[in-house]
């Protein structure tokens, strides 16, 4: 069963195309590393998943439902992290996290104080005082606690110093553990190779690779130095070729 | 000294190059505000005999409170006496908000950190601050002396009241940025500046309505203006009090700046709750924590402000009866009997559409920065619009039949007549569907065009109220003017159609109803 699949998705912003056609498939129980430069379609695809755009042709499946029509059922199934939180200023942080876990539904006392600890927030701190990463780890807190079968996450650990980007790392192998689906998109290439199982490479709104980590491993080997880093810097100077850029 | 004020001259460049529209505004204003006055005081008292009946008649304890004492019974002593509260205001809020927007604002948001890690010296954002407030409030009190002589009121008077307000504004600029230096945020540093204006002109209306001397007077801004006795024997003197509270407000502030690291205040930031309270677990109580400050604002004011009108128009209207220039006005507006009150109300009605387009924008705003979080959460979107609907319709509902109650209470308590209360609530409420037009077009723009949402509904109300003014002078024709909502509820047409209300609601239901379709189809606006 897949989590999330997408077939020949298309999405035009007046008349510049965004998606040309974004084919993947998210199997259930994975973590999926959603990769690719910037502007590449990465928040597009994960905003027309969460019904927050409208798809202008293709298919998309979310834990076997339509995101756009059926939002309200899927969404009590998901949790998501945004790139850029933002919060309300005259909130705490600890008001937040309750408030999103009250608004989602599934929510627990015990978490909540588990991953405050985890994350080493201070919840009684005004919103508008938290630095970016602060407000990351509210959004990814209220993530984690909730009881959900997928986790949405775009670039989730922007912001995060190496001390929490382990613990971000930690957690969501815990989610996988817990038969959770996480898909991840991110920049940081070494936490994708660290964390994820199948890996989907977007760019000019196209997947360009898409394959397990396992299959991966062998390509990535053949790189100087042997990192995923120089796979995808390859694959991306080799887009560039084709369409007489580089 | 190189290495506090490094660059300040450069910084002054910078921070006037950005906000131009709010510094013409700041520029022009005193100058525009005082000729206005001038021009109108010419035409309503042509004689000094008119003047010196209005300048004993007029002096009405309400008036008294907010402006003291008449010093000089003449068109620029009057032009003087009436500017000058809301000169120092005016002035006061502009200086107020520049310096915590280039101090603790800047800061906040990192721009200072960014200066300071620069070719900068530690001091120089805080001296260029201090230095173009100055300048700028200078420049808008030379433009108003420019003005005033122009319109002949005399040099040495028209010095002493710029001087006045120009030094009241600069003082209170100079509050403002040492409350900079004590606050870490620039919410709470705002309030504080705000706050303090208000026990100023809470003191200054004290001692209006108390009377008698009081040495204390001295130190308050408000005051200066009309201690300087502009046109009644100039007293400069009296300048030397805020050039020394300005010398040493300002080394304080530099003091203070000197001393802390950046991003720390003196008043450390308070903590909130680690734990919501039950009652937040939904849109609605979500919509009243982003909803609740500007509506209590509105509402508040609205009672005071309301019952203070309601209360002294009466005394106004005994007061101009006499004036023959004034009773000429008022007979074309269909007679002294409550069509004063009507017109003062139906105006006081209109400016609730900027409350309703302001409220439509918190909408805006909450959808455009946190619309990926709530809109990824299990609730329709029609829910989210709802929930700030109910500030849109009913908070705008809410001011106005306060307003109206107040309004009645006060005419109440000003004549005695028991009937004014129900009459001028009455007035009131029938506005309302009116209101509604307004937020239903700003919803239907929020569906549509959810960029465009606040500048498009500022351009209608505009456009409605230019309608209002082309109508009344007979430039546009009758069906024309029927697609304002305005046109519908004036006190100006002697007969108001009795389907009003109901066609209104209508108007507004559909609207909104457009709006919530639109929103329900369109991509996210984040």
């Amino acid at each position: 069963m897949s989590a999330i699949e997408i077939r020949g998705l298309i999405k035009r912003f007046g008349k510049t195309f965004a998606l040309e056609g974004v084919d993947l498939k998210v199997p259930e129980g994975s973590i999926y590393g959603f990769i690719g430069p910037n502007g590449a379609g990465k928040s597009t695809t994960i905003r027309i998943l969460l019904g927050l755009l409208k798809k202008d042709e293709g298919e998309v499946h979310l834990l076997g439902g339509d995101p756009w029509r059926e939002n309200v059922e899927l969404h009590r199934r998901l949790a998501y992290v945004p790139s850029d939180v933002q919060l309300w200023d005259n909130m705490t942080g600890g008001e937040v996290i309750d408030f999103l876990g009250r608004l989602r539904g599934s929510y627990s006392k015990e978490r909540r104080a588990e991953f405050i600890e985890r994350f080493d927030l201070d919840p009684t701190k005004k919103c508008k005082t938290y630095s970016k990463g602060n407000r990351q780890k509210v959004a990814l807190i209220s993530a984690f606690v909730s009881d959900v079968e997928l986790l949405i996450l775009d670039e989730p650990s922007t912001g995060l110093d190496p001390l929490m980007e382990g613990v971000f790392q930690q957690c969501i192998k815990e989610a996988r553990k817990a038969g959770k689906t996480v898909f991840l998109s991110s920049h940081i290439l070494s936490q994708v190779e660290a964390v994820c199982d199948q890996i989907g490479v977007i760019r000019g709104g196209k997947i360009i690779k898409e394959g397990n980590m396992e299959e991966l491993r062998a390509l990535i080997l053949q790189q100087e130095p042997p990192t995923l880093e120089a796979l995808f810097l390859n694959y991306y100077k080799k887009g560039q070729r084709e369409e007489g850029l580089g | 000294m190189k290495r506090y004020f490094h660059a300040t001259l450069s910084l002054m460049g910078l921070y006037l190059r950005q906000n131009r529209i709010f510094t013409l505004f700041w520029l022009l204003a005193p100058g525009v505000w005082v000729a206005i006055n001038t021009v109108s005081s010419l035409v309503l008292f042509p004689t000094q005999e008119s003047l010196v009946e209005m300048g004993v008649s007029l002096i009405d304890p309400l008036t008294e409170a907010m402006h003291g004492p008449l010093l000089e019974v003449s068109i620029a002593g009057f032009v003087t006496w009436r500017t000058k509260v809301f000169l120092v205001l005016l002035g006061g809020i502009f200086s107020i908000i520049h310096m915590i927007r280039h101090t603790r604002l800047a800061e906040e948001q990192g721009k200072g950190e960014l200066l300071g890690a620069n070719v900068a010296g530690s001091l120089a954002p805080l001296a260029a601050g201090v230095a173009n407030m100055a300048l700028i409030n200078a420049a808008a009190a030379i433009l108003a002396l420019l003005a005033m002589a122009a319109l002949g009121l005399g040099l040495m008077g028209s010095l002493a009241h710029c001087l006045g307000f120009l030094a009241a504004s600069c003082v209170l600029g100079l509050l403002a940025a040492v409350a900079a230096q004590l606050f870490v945020s620039a919410t709470a540093a705002r309030g504080a500046s705000f706050g303090m204006l208000g026990v100023l002109f809470g003191l200054h209306i004290l001692w209006n309505v108390s009377g008698g001397e009081n040495r204390l007077a001295y130190f308050n801004p408000l005051e200066w203006p009309l201690l300087i006795r502009p046109f009644a024997g100039e007293r400069f003197s009296l300048l030397l009090i805020p050039l020394t509270l300005g010398a040493v407000l300002t080394a304080l502030s530099l003091w203070l700046m000197a001393r802390r690291d950046l991003g720390a205040g003196l008043v450390p930031q308070r903590a909130g709750p680690a734990f919501a309270k039950p009652g937040l677990r939904n849109l609605q109580a979500l919509a009243w924590r982003t909803q609740k400050g500007p509506f209590l604002s509105w509402f508040c004011f609205y009672a005071i402000f309301s019952f203070a009108l309601g209360y002294a128009s009466y005394l106004m209207v005994s007061a101009v009866s006499s004036a023959e220039a004034l009773a000429g006005l008022i007979e074309r507006l269909g007679g002294i009997e409550g069509a004063f009150l009507s017109l003062m109300l139906y105006v006081l009605g209109l400016l609730i559409s900027v409350y309703v387009i302001m409220s439509a924008g918190i909408l805006g705003r909450e959808e455009a920065a946190k619309g990926e979080t709530l809109l990824s959460m299990p609730v329709r979107r029609e829910s989210l619009l709802l929930s700030h609907t109910v500030y849109i319709f009913g908070g705008t509902a809410a001011v106005l039949l306060m307003s109206g109650f107040c309004v009645g209470l006060g005419a109440v308590v000003g004549t005695g007549d028991g009937s004014a209360l129900s009459r001028l609530f009455f007035e009131m409420a029938k506005m309302i569907p009116a209101l509604w037009v307004i937020g239903g077009i700003a919803l239907l723009l929020f569906g549509g065009l959810p960029r465009w949402m606040t500048g498009i509904s500022y351009g209608l109300l505009i456009l409605f109220v230019l309608m209002e003014i082309l109508w009344e002078q007979q430039q546009i024709p009758e069906v024309l003017y029927a697609l304002s909502p305005f046109s519908w509820i004036t006190p100006l047409k002697a007969v108001q159609p009795a389907a009003a209300p109901l066609v209104l609601s209508i108007a507004a239901l559909l609207l909104a109803g457009g709006g919530v379709i639109l929103f329900r189809q369109r991509d996210a606006a984040i």
